[in-house]
């Protein structure tokens, strides 16, 4: 049998998290993880779980059964790590590098009667539990993916199929009056199609604020106060204060909480045109931390008239992230300098030397941090590793489909990749039959020759 | 050979009731299994008459006809000896999508086949109308005729197309009857019923026929046929005597100078106008079908002109094709404007139409209405569920199409044969060729409109390519021996030559540029091809370059469609009781105990069924039936 992983607990903050795994892989990847030579069955073994790259993940309690004698009969392990969603994607993502897949609502339980480990009255609610994975987890699936998401995916499967019947009808009909087959018409709806995906796998990406922290960076001009800022806003005195300038070469990074909210804080090197290449490196470094930014804190020197812009990398990453615009010194005196981007900015003079300048920077911080993650819209946007995956293949198919149409290749073999890129959308909302394709088609054209 | 009347003890091995496209098929591949056969028909002059349009073939049709072809069946000859134009549909696509059909000179075809009928060791034909069944403890014996006179068979075949209660409109005007000027069948209905077996109802339509020389074909598009004719049969795998048995071996069939093939007839494109549509508009409060009077389902693939004025209102013209019903006749069919409008509207109808303005109607359009029996009442060998020895085909199944209709009379021939004869029958799969997806769809999940096959239908059309057919059932047929010693030799050369060629091209391939593959695509680079290769004879030819040109494409979907059908033939016992089935729900129980489908696969496609409740079989099948546990993911 293959070894199948899943969560068996909730996913959310929690004391603890609980990961089972199911399958001959069990025993090796229970030993190679947590680097034990062997691994004594049935008893509970506080370890180093580490990953394949050798990163050390969580201490984790993990138990080994075997084959025989666990819930599903076969070898299986189950680790206990702390009840953080993200080491708990972390351990399932590197089970899945050693070989495991992602278990299917149910299976464990299904393998559990498989083996015979389970008897045949027991076999209604196992049936019941494998029913889920369509009838109820859609159900679950569609309150999970609840509202515009959802609906945003319907839209789309039925989007495929109406370009499904559009091509089916050239090939099934060539006598039939169907207008002129125009495959522009085709690239459009398929890029279109495409565009909806990315957009999708964009909000997936958003999503990640619900299991991460978000990343708050510091960016700015050498001397300006950056991490003045970064360890007034910390609370603790983390990074080294020079009034010279260049002294933060590399990055430095805390978590903290902002009102109800964990942020990771990070303070970078400054940023400007040098040829030095240490500098160079740090800013390079600083570009990095700029890309992965959630929200950037843009600090300024008030009291100086700025000569210059940042470098054009980081004028695309203020305009195009929440970026909060902090004119500090503003105790030496204000230039009245404007940025001149395209976008306006929030902004907030400050002096390091008053207190409640800084909690006018955490309010406006908290009250963007509330505008990132809306409670009601939590749920709506949380796209979870299963559709992320589906939603990703769904694309790769689309794209190999688009590519086909570019190349000219005949409907009748690119078709093939629009109807599997189809078959990942029908896992996740309901499945769509050739039949529902044939319904589109006659609806569309006026077949009868 | 005499007529074996009110005989019990001397029954036939199996009685055809009906002599349409279904019928005759039937009747001739009982015949070569070594069955005694029976060919009852209403009216003999009708036999293989085709009521509708003058054409065999076309997308997924010509498939279908190439397939009954390899099979053994006479469809695709009589297409070849009959045809009056050939054209290769789709070329301008794919090779996997393209498909042959033929304009067919309509007497001649019905002749023709009336006569290798005749022809026909074992068979005996006889006109006489079937009015019931002789059904003892719900196996079928035999049938009862008007004329009084019983027959008495180990298996029957029913073939009566539309013919079931059926009858015709034209606007107020209703009659009894299947096809104009025909008859109905009325006691068989009753007896179905009576016999448990259900019945339902459909509506086709058919267009006006025109004499030709009221028809004004200057200024109308001209559609010529093909240069080289794509015939249907394979001729290079057969003998001299099977390409021109009947030609060669019949009594009367002599045509010195008939060259088959031969493009003698050109077709011709017009289209309705505004003002046509404005006089349908008009009237279509005289139509049975906006009135009611027809309650039965049509074809949305083959709408009448009034539907598709209404459904379509914002085109403002659709195509109309004239097409020649034979070389000895003037009569022509007017494809695409099938009608049940009163007469008088459909002269006006042709009035407005550039070319038909003075034409005059020989045949006026017609709607017809018939029972036909819901195929979910059958298994795969297009047995009864319900009585056995009883075998369905044709459009009584809720079909439509000369060619659905061979390739189920065909099966149900073979079978209804082979049964009486009590051998194993026979099963196309799906995953084998359109006559498999046909016969799959039918009995799993039964017709809502008239079934028509469309390319689409089929999960692996990549590899049901028209050219293949022959090769595709090659083994399967092997031990059923209805094609001849010869014969079957030829297709094994043609398989190895295939391969041979197939492998040499590929090692071209191999040295040559990449995009030697895509060279071949295109006619002018026939030249790459080496001498020998040029040689071989154009099926051949053609296959190897498709099998080149798609190689990767085919062994994808190759593999597919292997690993599909590890579950989809996972065999579900015949015995098996889905209402001691924990966790399934009771419409799931009911809708499976009705189909009793054979495999997983077919469970999987009923509707009503979801992928929840294949599971719970599948673990059920799985774990009581020690299955090998590594196909558990292949379904649900």
């Amino acid at each position: 049998m293959d070894t199948i992983v899943a969560q068996a607990t909730p996913s959310g903050e929690s004391a603890l998290g609980v990961i089972r795994v199911s399958g001959d892989l069990a025993e090796k990847i229970a030993t190679s993880s947590c680097n034990k030579r062997k691994i004594i069955p049935r008893v509970a073994t506080l370890a180093e779980y580490k990953s394949q790259g050798g990163d050390l993940i969580d201490q984790v309690l993990i138990t080994y059964f075997e084959a025989g004698k666990s819930y599903t009969g076969e070898e299986s392990i189950e680790i206990s790590c702390h009840g953080n969603p993200l080491i708990e994607e972390l351990i399932c993502k590197d089970l899945m590098d050693r070989g495991c897949r992602l278990a299917e609502p149910g299976e464990f339980t299904k393998r559990a009667f498989l083996n015979g480990k389970i008897d045949l009255s027991q076999a209604e609610s196992v049936a019941q539990i494998i029913a889920a994975k369509n009838e109820h987890s859609l159900a679950l699936a569609h309150r999970n993916l609840k509202g515009e998401l959802s609906k945003k995916l319907i839209l789309i499967q039925e989007s495929i199929l109406e370009l499904q019947a559009s091509l089916e009808a050239h090939i099934d009909f060539p006598e039939d009056d169907l207008g002129e087959d125009d495959p522009s018409q085709s690239l459009d709806h398929t890029n279109q199609i495409i565009n909806e995906l990315k957009s999708l796998l964009e909000q997936a990406k958003r999503t990640k604020f619900l299991q991460r922290n978000i990343r708050v960076v510091l960016v700015g001009h050498p001397n300006v106060g950056k991490s003045s800022l970064f360890n007034a806003l910390a609370g603790k005195n983390r990074a080294i204060i020079h009034t010279q300038a260049g002294t933060t070469r590399d990055y430095l990074e805390t978590d903290i909480k902002i009102r109800d909210k964990w942020i990771t804080l990070v303070d970078t090197a400054g940023v400007h045109v040098t040829k030095d290449e240490i500098e160079l490196a740090g800013i390079e470094l600083t570009k990095d931390q700029a890309d992965q930014a959630d929200i950037i804190l843009w600090v300024t020197d008030s009291s100086t008239p700025h000569p210059t812009l940042l470098p054009e990398a980081f004028v695309f990453y203020i305009e195009n992230k929440p970026t909060l615009l902090l004119r500090n010194k503003i105790d030496l005196g204000n230039s009245g300098w404007k940025p001149d981007i395209n976008k306006h900015l929030p902004e907030i003079l400050l002096s390091l030397k008053n207190s409640n300048d800084i909690s006018n920077v955490e309010k406006a911080l908290s009250e963007m941090l509330d505008e990132m993650i809306k409670p009601g819209t939590e749920n709506e946007f949380l796209i979870g590793t299963r559709h992320e995956n589906l939603i990703v293949s769904c694309l790769r198919d689309i794209e190999i489909f688009l590519e086909n149409l570019n190349d000219g290749i005949g409907y009748e073999l690119s078709l093939k990749f629009l109807s599997s890129a189809r078959d990942y959308l029908d896992q996740m909302i309901g499945f769509k039959s050739n039949d529902d394709m044939l319904d589109l088609l006659f609806g569309k054209f006026c077949i009868g020759k | 050979m005499t007529l074996r009347t009110d005989n019990r003890d001397d029954p036939y091995d199996v009685i055809i009731c009906g002599a349409g496209h279904a019928g005759c098929e039937a009747a001739l591949a009982a015949a070569k299994q070594g069955a005694s056969v029976l060919l009852l028909t209403g009216n003999l002059d009708t036999i293989a008459q085709m009521s509708c349009n003058p054409a065999i073939g076309g997308q997924g049709k010509g498939q279908i006809v190439r397939e009954i072809d390899a099979l053994g069946g006479e469809m695709a000859l009589n297409t070849d000896f009959t045809a009056i134009q050939f054209k290769l549909l789709n070329t301008s696509k794919g090779k996997a999508v393209q498909a042959p059909r033929a304009q067919c000179d309509k007497k001649a075809y019905q002749m023709r086949m009336k006569h290798v009928l005749e022809q026909q060791e074992n068979i005996t034909i006889f006109q006489a109308m079937v009015n019931g069944l002789i059904v003892k403890d719900s196996i079928c014996r035999g049938v009862m005729t008007s004329l009084g006179l019983n027959f008495y068979s180990k298996s029957v075949v029913v073939t009566t197309g539309t013919f079931l209660q059926a009858s015709t409109h034209i606007g107020q005007s209703k009659s009894e009857g299947g096809r104009l000027g025909d008859h109905s069948s009325k006691g068989l209905s009753a007896h179905f019923i009576q016999n448990g077996i259900e019945l339902k109802r459909f509506k086709t339509g058919t267009p006006p026929r025109l004499l030709g020389r009221s028809i004004n074909f200057n200024g109308l598009e001209i559609q010529d046929g093909d240069e080289f004719p794509t015939k249907f049969a394979f001729y290079d795998s057969r003998s001299v005597d099977e390409m021109f048995h009947v030609e060669q071996n019949g009594k009367w069939i002599d045509r010195p100078g008939h060259r088959t093939g031969s493009n003698l007839v050109q077709c011709f494109l017009t289209s309705t106008t505004e003002e046509t549509h404005k006089i349908i508009n008009e009237n279509l409060h005289c139509s049975p079908l906006y009135k009611g009077d027809i309650t039965g389902t049509g074809p949305r693939y083959c709408p009448s002109i009034e539907d598709k004025v209404v459904r379509f209102a914002s085109k403002d013209s659709h195509r109309i094709h004239l097409e020649p019903e034979g070389i000895n006749t003037d009569e022509w069919y007017i494809n695409g404007l099938s009608t049940s409008l009163p007469f008088d509207i459909q002269q006006k109808v042709l009035s407005t139409i550039p070319g038909l303005e003075k034409a005059v109607i020989i045949r006026p359009a017609y709607a017809v209405e018939y029972d036909y029996a819901p195929p979910t009442q059958l298994n795969h060998y297009l047995e009864s569920l319900i009585v056995s020895s009883l075998f369905f085909a044709g459009q009584i199944n809720g079909t439509s199409g000369y060619e659905e209709a061979a390739a189920q009379g065909l099966i149900a021939g073979i079978n209804a044969a082979r049964s009486a004869m009590e051998k194993t029958l026979i099963k196309i799969h799906r995953d084998e060729g359109y006559i498999g997806v046909l016969i799959d769809d039918l009995v799993t999940k039964g017709v809502t409109e008239p079934y028509r096959m469309f390319t689409s239908r089929a999960e692996h059309r990549l590899l049901f390519n028209h050219g293949s057919a022959e090769a595709r059932f090659f083994s399967k047929m092997e031990p059923f021996s209805i094609n001849s010693i010869e014969r079957r030799s030829k297709i094994e050369i043609f398989k190895e030559l295939t391969k041979f060629w197939f492998d040499q091209l590929n090692k071209l391939k191999a040295s040559s540029s990449k995009c030697y593959a895509l060279q071949f695509k295109t006619e002018q680079n026939q030249e790459l091809l080496p001498n020998d290769f040029q040689k071989l004879p154009v099926t051949v030819k053609e296959q190897v370059l498709y099998q080149i040109i798609y190689d990767g494409y085919l062994q994808r979907e190759t593999k597919v469609a292997l690993r599909l059908s590890k579950a989809e033939h996972l065999s579900i016992p015949p015995d098996f009781s889905y209402h001691d089935l924990p966790g399934l729900r009771t419409e799931c129980k009911e809708k499976l105990s009705l189909v009793r489908p054979d495999t997983l696969g077919q469970a999987s496609r009923i509707a009503g069924v979801n992928p929840a409740d294949i599971s719970i079989i599948h673990i059920y099948l799985q774990r009581f039936l020690n299955l090998p546990k590594d196909l558990s993911h292949d379904l649900g």
